[in-house]
């Protein structure tokens, strides 16, 4: 990688832009499979770092197509958001001295299960339209 | 941290726009930071600036090919930084998410509800101390402007191994019997 810095800025943010799209399609499968709390956080982090890459190299990919794959990454980002709340109210919750048997950390659990369900089948589908791939091509990136 | 436009020069290399660009963007992350950091302190600007911290990161992440160990370095300061913040605001989305409850018997919801109240004081006067006396301590915004303006690009030279010829070559110059290699030096970096 440290080769790169030397390209010229279009061909660094279209590489940016593939890695960044390989560690978001990774995600999107792991977390599909078991939305564990680090799998849901991770998730998370590669949407954020995908994002901010369209986002500060928004000159170097298709204007149009940045915008619909942005606006699909907050969709997916809030569904991962709502678990991420949970699991952390869980944890903050047990902190505060709440045993397993509380109402609070019951309706949680609840809720985070709820919420998981929401986020695996959006994942799934995400997975099974092969979204990664149709990015990769919309936004004109090679395959590293 | 205003939205800045970014114009990146197309026909210079990645290193030379981060060179240009990302000192300007450490100035601004150190004056969002006093005055989230300053007497206002309120949470809504310290939600503001925890926003402003990770985006800042993002982008100097963005650019970890053309730098060396360094930023690592102050890429763990913003970490830290984000650790202070995404735990304030830990406490106020869990905060929200208690209000939100319609039925909870009366003593869990408060004794959780002090719990967190108690924790977001405490970090937010860790935070307040680690800005102050850490992250914007005498000669940091030079240590990062400096950098960022200066070592852009220079990873390469620094860790590039001078050109040998093939062992084989060698052998047969000097007329010695194959040995094992020696353990490679330790890259030679400048960096401060």
């Amino acid at each position: 990688m440290a080769a790169d810095c030397s390209k010229q800025m279009p061909a660094y943010a279209a590489l940016q832009g593939a890695a960044r799209l390989d560690r978001l399609a990774y995600e999107l499968g792991r977390t599909g499979k078991a939305s564990t709390p680090d799998a849901v956080h991770d998730l998370r982090v590669a949407i954020r770092r995908f994002e901010s890459c369209l986002r500060l190299f928004k000159d170097y990919f298709p204007r149009k197509e940045a915008k619909k794959i942005r606006k699909r990454l907050r969709d997916l980002l809030d569904l991962a958001g709502r678990v991420r709340d949970r699991d952390i109210a869980l944890d903050l919750g047990r902190q505060a001295g709440m045993g397993t048997e509380s109402v609070l950390l019951r309706t949680w659990t609840q809720q985070r299960k709820q919420a998981a369900q929401e986020l695996t089948l959006a994942l799934r589908r995400a997975v099974k339209n092969d979204l990664s791939t149709k990015w990769r091509s919309r936004l004109k990136l090679v395959k590293r | 941290m205003k939205k800045q436009k970014h114009p990146w020069a197309s026909s210079k290399t990645a290193a030379e726009n981060a060179q240009r660009v990302l000192p300007g963007l450490a100035e601004s992350f150190f004056q969002a930071g006093r005055k989230a950091a300053g007497e206002e302190q309120s949470p809504k600007a310290l939600h503001r600036f925890r926003l402003e911290v990770k985006r800042f990161r993002y982008y100097l992440e963005l650019f970890t090919p053309c730098y060396g160990p360094g930023l690592k370095e102050r890429l763990n300061v913003l970490r830290r930084v984000q650790d202070y913040l995404g735990f304030l605001s830990d406490c106020a989305a869990t905060q929200r998410m208690l209000e939100g409850l319609a039925t909870l018997p009366a003593r869990e919801g408060k004794q959780c509800s002090a719990f967190l109240s108690k924790q977001s004081v405490e970090k937010r006067a860790a935070f307040v101390i680690y800005w102050r006396e850490t992250c914007d301590a005498p000669g940091k915004v030079e240590w990062w402007v400096n950098y960022l303006e200066h070592f852009a690009g220079q990873r390469r030279a620094t860790q590039r191994k001078p050109a040998r010829r093939p062992a084989k070559a060698r052998r047969k110059a000097s007329g010695k019997a194959p040995v094992a290699a020696p353990p490679p030096a330790p890259p030679a970096s400048t960096e401060p």
